[in-house]
């Protein structure tokens, strides 16, 4: 049985011509209790939105909003229909984005590296290499030479990694994130940390807005890509991914 | 008498200053060479529970009749290049889809090794890639089953040394 995330319509496999009338009752018993599920859900979900925006008025004085809102992210004021209105970046948190559009590659030559530094290959080598980079560049001082001397900066969310399809394109923005500040990702075997990204801002990318990361991985997908792996190793089972918020120097 | 005991003293320091020079130099030069080429990032390898995985995966996409919902590493970039990356990625997908009303089920999946990374040309030059056969059974209602060899090319995703499926092959026999 097929679930579109998007829309919460259910539908039957693509090989239910194929099964017996007996499987074939089975999947619509299955299908009507799973939009009975999703309805109920979505009654539960307005409920708590409301509740909420209920709660927050209270607690912060401040006047009820002008419309229902009707997700926490109207609640919340994350937009769902166009970018972030530009923030106001201090010079050490714009200097660090400027190097990672500058390094992350492009359509010309998009496993683009700055020579001034070893470059560790697109095999997967080369991702904390290019954060570091990108770091130094907002103003950051070295920690040491060694492997372990690193920063860790402060996740403001985590989020579990399910089937891409599942992905919200905007969770590092709802989670806070602001363009200059790190995506971890944990990976499918393992659940540890095996990839790195710089989150840079939104974009709209064939018809939809979405949060957006320049990095060092596969060439074609290392300038202002969308922050949603596509391979396996980095959805499903243990992956998750840890937004991080890093302060600059100054900020 | 004591003179030729401190000449023979003399000589066999030398000897052993030299072969400890001799020494550290050859630890030197193979620190510098012999370990260049070796890759502190390797790939990680492509298993066949891995394999297997995608392929269930692609083959349920496949069997949608729609290119869009078929696992394979898309470009999402934001290089202007995108969308024509995209549409060649569709147009190797709509290739290897199931006539109309029919549908695939996967027999079996057999590793190939490495494969031709220019087998993926709409992606920016990969130095390797890995392939593996997906053995299929076409069903169309009223037909007897056929058989059909689709073949996965997969390259480096670029995140932790993982593959990504990246390319469909008919395989004819």
């Amino acid at each position: 049985v097929e679930v579109d995330q998007s829309t919460n319509q259910v539908s039957p496999p693509a090989n239910y011509d194929y099964l017996d009338d007996a499987t074939k009752a089975k999947v619509g018993q299955k299908i009507a209790d799973l939009r009975t599920r999703i309805a109920h859900a979505l009654t539960e979900g307005d409920r708590i939105d409301s509740d909420l925006a209920r709660a927050i008025v209270e607690a912060s004085g401040t006047p009820a909003p002008t419309k229902t809102p009707t997700s926490l992210g109207d609640l919340l004021g994350v937009p769902s229909n166009g970018p972030l209105p530009p923030a106001p970046l201090s010079e050490q948190r714009r200097r660090a984005i400027e190097y990672a559009d500058r390094w992350a590659g492009n359509s010309s030559d998009p496993h683009r590296a700055n020579s001034d530094y070893e470059n560790f290959g697109d095999g997967g080598g080369d991702c904390t290499n290019f954060a570091s980079q990108v770091m130094r560049a907002g103003g950051f001082k070295d920690v040491g030479d060694g492997i372990d001397d690193w920063r860790r900066g402060d996740a403001v969310g985590t989020s579990p990694m399910p089937a891409n399809g599942a992905l919200d394109p905007l969770a590092p923005s709802r989670a806070g994130l602001i363009p200059g500040d790190l995506i971890y990702y944990r990976d499918t075997a393992s659940g540890t940390i095996n990839h790195t990204a710089v989150y840079v801002g939104q974009q709209i990318q064939g018809g939809r807005l979405v949060d957006i990361v320049d990095q060092h991985a596969n060439g074609d997908n290392n300038f202002r890509n969308d922050w949603m792996p596509d391979n396996p190793g980095f959805t499903g089972g243990s992956a998750s991914v840890e937004f991080v918020h890093v302060t600059y120097p100054g900020e | 008498m004591r003179m030729p005991v401190i000449k023979h003293t003399r000589t066999t320091v030398a000897i052993a200053l030299a072969l400890i020079l001799i020494g550290l130099g050859a630890s030197a030069l193979w620190y510098l060479y012999a370990t260049e080429d070796v890759d502190p990032y390797p790939m990680k390898e492509y298993t066949a529970e891995m394999q297997d995985k995608a392929a269930k995966g692609i083959v349920a996409g496949l069997n949608t009749h729609n290119p869009d919902n078929v696992e394979l590493t898309r470009n999402h970039s934001g290089d202007p290049d995108r969308e024509a990356d995209n549409a060649r990625i569709t147009e190797n997908i709509a290739a290897v889809l199931p006539p109309p009303s029919c549908q695939y089920v996967l027999v079996n999946v057999d590793d190939q090794g490495e494969q031709d990374p220019a087998t993926v040309p709409w992606f920016s030059g990969p130095t390797q890639a890995r392939g593996f056969d997906m053995k299929l059974q076409q069903l169309c209602p009223g037909q007897q089953p056929t058989p059909r060899t689709i073949r996965v090319i997969a390259i480096p995703s670029g995140m932790g040394g993982y593959w990504a499926e990246a390319a469909l092959e008919e395989r004819r026999s």
